[in-house]
Order: structure tokens, then sequence, then C-alpha cells
């Protein structure tokens, strides 16, 4: 009898096990990939739903995960396959904060949390994901992986399937276009990260 | 451009670093582990079935299910009559549809007694004689017989017309196959060879004159009648 619920327990706790690893491994990278997915979206809860989404798709695939040392390139890249793939559907609708600061309490609490004004935050939201919209998918996906998500060359060639070359191209080409896009002091406003500090100082 | 230099260097990048770095800031990983650790355990992982192995176990379902659905015997129905009515001297093939109209009116009767089905069509015998050819599906003969003799009572016109119920039935058996390839292809010699089959069975041979006549509807697809007339 005991050797029998002994055979019986393994399964449960073989999933716990799975299950922490794999929050273990999530953790360091979960604020870089709500951050990317936010900015990406240009909407607080269509990220969060993004990433929940990528999260719950990369718990049902990690047993096909060989190196975990490379868990933060996997993770990525699935949460880059669902961004397309959701917005191929039509399911992400980005909700234009700067249209109705006064709106949604949630919103409200977020924003004011962030930046003490709740158009704020919506206003650049939408301006990042508007400027990133003008870049071609791959080149809106280097030039956030190598820049604010902090993965190396490397890393986002295999991100992309690509060779280094090809990323570094993609990289300046989307710098050019974007700086085409916004003139130099061309942000009227402080910037979110650098509280404290303003265009002019 | 041997390495990339990730400081921004316009204010379009340096918007995105500061929006990404505010989010970044915010965000709380304690929480969000929590939350995702009753997520998960609500969504146990489920084993993953590859795509191709899924198309493949589904042809292959296909295949076996088809392969025995397609042998099963479709069991002969016996169920159906042919009448033929003579027609008045007067008959002209203009008043047909009124002719229609009549026996319609009177089917109501038909299906009372379980008929399901009247096909009302009328053929010229020569020096001007016409009858109407009635089939007719889920009644017997007596039945068919009962109610061809109302008609002729209820119907003035049809008073002094005389009718048989010309052949008997021969009923076959044949298989989805078969009345898949009739129905989707329109191969008439298969299922005629059943046809011919059960005929030869029941010990009438065929005539040189004989011929299949096959009724289907699409609602009854497997209902036929094979009859060997004139």
């Amino acid at each position: 009898m005991v050797k029998s619920s002994k055979q019986q327990e393994p399964e449960p706790r073989l999933e716990q096990q799975h299950q922490q690893e794999f929050l273990d491994l999530l953790m360091p990278v979960y604020a870089k990939a709500l951050a990317y997915a936010q900015t990406i979206t240009g909407s607080l809860m269509d990220g969060e739903d993004l990433v929940s989404d990528a999260v719950l798709r990369a718990y049902s695939r990690f047993a096909q995960l060989r190196n975990r040392e490379r868990f933060s390139e996997w993770f990525f890249a699935i949460l880059l396959n669902r961004f397309r793939n959701l917005r191929s559907r039509s399911r992400l609708h980005p909700l234009m904060l700067v249209a109705e600061p006064g709106g949604h309490p949630v919103f409200l609490e977020a924003t004011a949390r962030t930046s003490g004004d709740p158009a704020e935050l919506g206003y650049q939201l939408t301006l990042a994901r508007e400027l990133l919209s003008h870049l071609h998918p791959r080149e809106r996906d280097v030039i956030m992986l190598l820049g604010p998500a902090g993965f190396s060359v490397d890393e986002v060639a295999r991100i992309q399937r690509c060779s280094r070359r090809a990323v570094i191209q993609r990289a300046y080409r989307a710098r050019r276009k974007l700086a085409r896009l916004l003139p130099k002091d061309a942000i009227p406003f402080r910037l979110l990260g650098t509280r404290g500090v303003s265009k002019n100082e | 451009m041997s390495e990339f230099q990730t400081k921004p260097d316009n204010a379009a990048e340096k918007l995105i670093q500061s929006v990404f770095a505010a989010r970044e800031e915010e965000s709380d990983p304690t929480i969000a582990r929590l939350r995702f650790e009753r997520r998960l355990s609500t969504n146990p992982r489920q084993p993953r079935v590859r795509t191709a192995i899924k198309v493949a176990a589904f042809f292959t379902a296909l295949l076996v299910l088809g392969g025995w659905a397609a042998s099963l015997p479709v069991h002969p129905l016996e169920d159906g009559q042919q009448i033929a009515l003579k027609l008045p001297q007067d008959f002209c093939t203009a008043e047909y549809p009124y002719w229609v109209a009549v026996l319609a009116k009177h089917s109501n009767r038909l299906s009372e007694q379980g008929g399901h089905s009247l096909i009302v069509d009328y053929v010229e015998a020569g020096e001007g004689e016409y009858y109407l050819h009635l089939g007719i599906l889920g009644v017997d003969y007596t039945q068919a017989n009962e109610w061809v003799r109302s008609v002729l009572k209820e119907v003035p016109a049809l008073a002094d017309s005389s009718y048989s119920i010309t052949q008997p039935l021969v009923p076959y058996r044949t298989s989805v196959r078969n009345m898949l390839a009739f129905k989707l292809l329109g191969n008439t010699e298969i299922v005629e060879r059943d046809v011919v089959r059960a005929w030869n069975a029941a010990g009438d041979g065929l005539s040189s004159r004989s011929f299949i006549y096959l009724i289907t509807r699409p609602a009854d697809a497997a209902r036929r009648v094979s009859m060997v007339g004139f």
C-alpha cells in the first residue's frame, strides 16, 4: 500500500517543481517583458494581457526548452511571436489614454502613480507606440531588444534567427528612421524615466 | 559597425527608453509571481501534441472510419410502389399542373398511412393516350391500391379511368461505397449491377426490353427503387 501511494505522489510534486523552476527563471525577466509589452502595445492592460498570454504559452512548452540558460531569449521570442499573432487577429485594442485621461479609475491610478499626471504616461505610451509602428517589425524588435531590454547582439540574432550583421544593420536602419520621425529636442515634456531632470538641464 | 552602441542617440529612442524604464520600474515581480503561481496551478500544463501528429492522426482516423463505413450494407427497402393511371381522353399537356394539384390535394391521406414521397409524371402511350406515372414511397401495395381507388372515386374526371400498379419493386441491397459513388460521381452502373443481381436472384431474368429506373432525392439518398417495366 505504501509503495502504491508513493507511486501516485510524484506527478503533482513534479508538476510543482516544474512550475517553481519556470517561475524562478521567469521572474528576473518579468519586469523587462512587461515593460516591453506595454511599450509596443501602447497600453498598460494590453501589455499585461500579452505577457500573461506569453507566460501561459511558454509554460506549456517549457519542457521543450533544453538550455535553461537561454530562458530569457526563448521567452522573448515567444512574447514577440504572440504579439504578432494577436495583433494580426486584431485581439489587441490599444486604449487611448490621451483621449480620456479622466476615464477609467485603473488607468488614472496607474498613470498618476508613475508620473503624477494621469495624461502624461498615456500620452508618452501612445507616442512611443506610434514611433515604433513606423518601423519594420524586425527593426522595431531589434531596437527594443538591444536598447531598453538589454539583450546582446548575439542573443538578438538567436531570437530573430539571423546573423549578427543583419541585427546590427537593422538597428542602424531603425535608428535612422526614428531620428527622422522625431527630431532632436522635439520632446516638449519631461521624460518618465528622468525624474527631476528637465529638458533644459 | 562591429558592435552596436545601445545608448540612445536621438529623441525618439530616448522617449522609448524612458517609457520602457518607467514601466519596468513600476512592475512588481513579487505580486506577479503570486498571480502566476495561482494561474499556472489552475491551468495545469497539458501534454503538447505536435500539429503534424494531430493532422496525421486525423487523416488516419478518417481513412479507418471511411474504410469501415464504406463497406456497410444498405438494406433493401420494400415500401415503394409505381402506379400508372390513365388520364381522360381530352387531356392535353397544358393541364398537367392541374393534375399535379389534384393529386397533391389527395396526398394527405397517403401521408396519414405513412407515405412520404409522391412523384408525379406523365407519359404518352400513343394515339393521344396519356398516363400519369405515380411513384409512391412509404406505403405497401394494399395501401397504395386503396389510395388510388379513393382518388378515382372522388375525382369525377377519373371515374372511368383504369389504373395498374405496373410492376412489383425489386428491392436490392447495396453498400455505402456504391451509394456514395452514385451520389457524388453519378456512377449509375455500379448501382444497376446491384439491381440486376437482385432481380436475377428473385427468379425473373431481365429481358432486353427491361430498364432500370432509379429514384433518388437528396433528403432520401439511401432510399432507392428499381423498376423494370414495359
